[in-house]
């Protein structure tokens, strides 16, 4: 089916690469009805994902409270999915994702319980100077709870070092698929990120929706229900998670072993996946992504506990047939995400600042594609046989430390005493809606 | 879920013995004991309930970590539905008898069995001194599932927790060699190191004598035995209905055709009416489900759910049907740790209550209930189907959704799943930190310790650990 792109916020497509320059404005509604005016006219000036190389973009999404606070009617409201309405801090949540100690929500610089952002702003130049100014916003119904500026590390970096955003799905039936050589498993059904397309599963990818009667003619009607009309088509769900990085941690921990660093990722710096590369960093395969992990089982090139194998096994599996394979994989592609981040604060481990990486995920479903990889690969103990150790870069890893095992011949090293490397310090959960659904809530 | 076993001196007593003298062939009981609960004796119920989950192990009512054959034990109350009224479900899966499981729990219970299931009715009042009339009155109210799983078959509850020790103190002599500097790079050498810290320390010597293996002869006769555990009246209407089939296929076989052919236009137009009511989850009871789920200290969850069958005598025949065939694939075909594909189900059951006008699903998996949901949907989509289509709220499908629709609608799916479920207050784990992927390895783990390997073996076994 063919995206409609005129109607798609330009962040689905692209992570704008041009545009080194970001700024993250988290913002709480004060006046409902000037906020409505505003998002009404902003819809002119959001970029979509028609023109594929803005000189700068903006792109806007709102949380439930937001969207509850805008004035969208209760059924439209009840039609959004639970993580969506629950929002990221609830103590399941909370549990599930692994914030808690110092990750716990009430230690966060924005979105702690009580305190859930409205709507997050997000702004792409080229200079720092072209990026939204927060002056911008008086008048417009919001103030602003936290802002968070990027600048694009070079070589793609992030703070620990290694290449970032070299995976990613490929979403079907765009220039991209149709272009490169694109393998099996990178190129993945629309509806996984737009909702009302179909999905892996060969169903629409259900979004909200609002009664006829209360909508206007902006809006799609919802295909087999007259009633109802589809304030979900074009759009999409953000997760959005602030994570600090301890780079004096985790150089400490790795203590020049590179080797370590790189099994741990899963990449070596450069970029290249330990599955094809076990050796050494072969700049040949910087941005591969046409792998595997069938000739690894016991994760001698690329390790079980691996982030990059933990975030996308893609068709790992204890058993050796191809069919096996294919479920996996096949399965492994019902749980992607489309990372849209970027790094935040100085390189300079001399400025004594808070630094990480302000981690941005798109998905048609929290629960089964985002979630999932955070607490049932990420976090999960028992991954891929595993036990007791969770994802030795991100995990939450439990006190007294965690256990990172490298496999070897003629048998497996452990490492102890990891400490978390990341922490949580805010978050949210948001809906980034298309531009008519954008239109319609300006009109409420 | 919280502690482990206290592992006092008869506790480990017992466990030599069960770790000792087990042959391998070890048969669990799997079962429910199903009980109405009068209304004015559901709140205050909720409470002892809510008062046993803050410490499951131990707490004053049941201290299950006092039944040393228990693997997994749940307590869920339903609320009142329709005219069914509240329903007490106490789910164990455990080594050995029903008999003596139940006497246990009688004796270990006390009065605390007052405090369950004294709001049940004809439940004997003051029954806390005598625990024969509280195990009898158990045993009156146990059901045998139509169809169950067992992830780790043949290990006893002991051998479990045993041979994960025993993993645990391996990974860490091979750690502390590794830091010291000792480990020798000979794969004989290495294996070598790990056996003298099994011989030489009495508590793991039991590791030492080689796991009995089984023989054909033993798989069948383990069959024959199991056979008997699951509710044999899921056959009472199938095999009437299929001994008149075979004897009219003889005389009038035109008749058979004809009979065939209206059960399959029969399916056709029922699986065509009762469109699925697809409402939202409740939030308030997603919500109280949540609280009991991803607990910290455990990999493992458990799922409670209650449906209605949908209201016709064909569709109570067709789910007994079903559950007859799961129920012989899980014996025969699913007995290494997999059921249809899924790799984490410790043990589940399927049961038929009130007269099969309710299916009663309880499971025990390891992971986040939306990878369980998922695995579900993903990848034994066909036979969940198969069993759930015939419940009401199902969504749609034909075929029983062998094929195509039923649980592949992944959201309406899990929303019903959610709709049938109710907080499971009470779980309990004998061994709350093994998936059952870490269950099996651990077994195989120790197989190989002790036995004879030739270099590729040996290999293959170093990377176990
Ligand atoms: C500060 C925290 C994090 C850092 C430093 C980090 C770093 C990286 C790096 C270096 C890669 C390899 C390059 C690439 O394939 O793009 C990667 C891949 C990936 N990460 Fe992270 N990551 C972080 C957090 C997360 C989180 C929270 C998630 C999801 C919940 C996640 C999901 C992924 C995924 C899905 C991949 C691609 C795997 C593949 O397809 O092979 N990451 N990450």
């Amino acid at each position: 089916m063919a995206l409609e792109l005129d109607d798609i916020q330009g962040l689905v497509l692209g992570a704008y690469p041009k545009l080194p320059w970001a700024r993250y404005l988290i913002l709480r509604i004060d006046d409902p009805g000037a906020a409505r005016a505003w998002l009404g006219t902003l819809a002119g000036d959001v970029a979509t994902a028609e023109t594929s190389r803005p000189p700068r973009a903006c792109n806007v999404a709102v949380s439930f409270a937001g969207l509850a606070r805008l004035g969208l009617p209760p059924d439209a409201l009840a039609t959004f999915p639970w993580a969506l309405r629950q929002g990221m801090v609830t103590e399941y949540r909370s549990r599930l994702l692994g914030d808690r100690g110092p990750s716990a929500p009430q230690h966060w610089c924005w979105g702690a319980p009580g305190a859930e952002a409205d709507v997050l702003l997000a702004s792409y130049a080229a200079t720092a100077g072209e990026l939204l100014d927060r002056s911008a916003l008086d008048g417009c119904g919001v103030s602003e709870m936290a802002t968070v500026d990027s600048l694009l590390l070079p070589y793609s970096l992030e703070h620990f070092g290694f290449t970032d955003g070299v995976s990613q799905p490929i979403l079907a039936g765009t220039p991209r698929a149709a272009r490169t050589s694109a393998h099996r498993w990178e190129v993945v059904e629309q509806g996984e990120f737009v909702l009302g397309y179909p999905d892996e599963s060969g169903l629409r990818a259900e979004g909200p929706t609002v009664g006829a009667d209360r909508s206007s003619p902006l809006l799609p009607t919802v295909p087999g229900d007259a009633g109802r009309r589809d304030l979900g088509r074009n759009g999409s769900y953000l997760v959005v998670r602030q994570l600090a990085q301890d780079v004096v941690g985790f150089r400490r921990y790795v203590d020049g072993n590179e080797r370590l660093a790189a099994e741990m990722v899963g990449r070596w710096p450069n970029g290249a996946p330990l599955a094809l590369a076990p050796d050494q960093p072969v700049e040949a395969f910087s941005s591969a992504n046409d792998f595997g992990y069938e000739h690894d089982k016991h994760g001698l090139r690329c390790p079980l506990g691996a982030h990059i194998r933990r975030a996308n096994p893609r068709n790992s599996t204890s058993k050796s047939d191809a069919k096996a394979e294919e479920i996996a994989r096949r399965s492994a592609n019902r749980h992607r995400i489309l990372r849209r981040g970027r790094p935040y604060g100085s390189t300079d481990l001399d400025v004594d600042e808070e630094r990480g990486l302000f981690f941005v995920a798109l998905n048609a479903d929290i629960e089964r594609q985002f979630e999932f990889v955070q607490h049932t690969w990420l976090n999960n103990p028992t991954f891929a046989g595993l036990c007791g150790e969770v994802d030795p870069l991100t995990g939450d890893q439990p006190d007294g430390g965690g256990t990172f095992t490298q496999p070897e011949l003629p048998v497996r090293r452990r490492h102890r005493g990891l400490p978390n490397f990341v922490t949580t310090r805010g978050g949210g959960y948001f809906f980034l809606p298309g531009l008519r659904a954008l239109r319609w809530i300006g009109s409420l | 879920m919280s502690s482990q076993d206290d592992l006092g001196g008869e506790e480990l007593r017992c466990r030599f013995v069960v770790v000792g003298a087990s042959d391998g062939l070890s048969s669990h009981s799997v079962f429910t004991v199903v009980a109405p609960v009068r209304a004015d004796a559901v709140s205050g119920l909720r409470s002892v309930l809510a008062d046993m989950a803050t410490d499951v192990a131990g707490n004053p009512h049941l201290p299950f970590g006092r039944l040393p054959t228990l693997h997994f034990a749940s307590l869920a109350l339903f609320p009142a539905q329709g005219s069914f009224p509240a329903t007490l479900v106490f789910e164990s899966n455990v080594d050995g008898t029903i008999a003596d499981y139940l006497a246990q729990v009688a004796a270990v219970a006390g009065a605390g069995a007052d405090a369950i299931w004294g709001g049940c009715p004809g439940y004997p009042s003051g029954a806390t001194d005598d625990p024969g009339q509280v195990q009898r009155w158990l045993r009156h109210h146990v059901v045998l599932p139509g169809a169950y799983h067992v992830g780790a078959t043949g290990r006893t509850r002991g051998q479990i927790v045993a041979e994960a020790e025993l993993r645990e103190a391996l990974e860490i002599e091979l750690d502390e060699r590794q830091d010291a500097g000792r480990l020798p790079a000979d794969p004989v050498a290495i294996r070598r190191g790990l056996q003298d810290r099994v011989w030489y320390d009495p508590a793991l010597a039991w590791a030492v004598d080689p796991l009995p293996v089984r023989t054909g002869h033993d798989q069948l006769r383990h069959i024959g035995h199991v056979a008997g555990s699951a509710d044999t009246t899921v056959l009472v209407p199938a095999v009437p209905a299929l001994a008149l089939l075979a004897a009219l296929t003889r005389r009038r076989p035109l008749a058979a055709l004809g009979l065939v052919a209206s059960g399959v236009a029969w399916l056709w137009w029922v699986e065509g009416r009762d469109p699925p009511d697809d409402c939202a989850v409740d939030a308030a009871a997603l919500t109280a489900i949540e609280r009991c789920e991803d607990r910290p200290g455990a990999v493992q969850n458990h799922l409670a759910s209650l449906t209605y069958v949908k209201p016709s005598a064909g569709r109570v025949t067709l789910v007994r049907a079903v559950l007859f065939v799961i129920n012989l694939a899980a014996r025969v075909k699913y007995t290494k740790g997999e059921l249809g594909g899924i790799p984490s189900i410790h043990f589940a059951h399927w049961s038929l209550i009130d007269g099969g006008r309710r299916l009663l699903f309880v499971s025990n998996y390891d992971g986040s209930w939306e990878s369980y949901l998922d695995d579900f949907i993903e990848k034994a989509a066909s036979g969940l189907s198969a069993v759930w289509s015939n419940a009401v709220d199902f969504p749609p499908c034909r075929w029983l959704g062998l094929r195509s629709g039923g649980a592949r609608h992944g959201l309406p799916f899990k929303r019903m799943a959610r709709r049938s479920q109710t907080p499971t207050t009470v779980h309990y784990s004998a061994y709350p930190g093994q998936s059952l992927t870490n269950v099996l390895s651990n077994t195989e783990l120790r197989r190989g310790l002790f036995a004879d390997l030739d270099d590729h073996e040996l290999q293959q076994w170093l990377l176990k650990l």
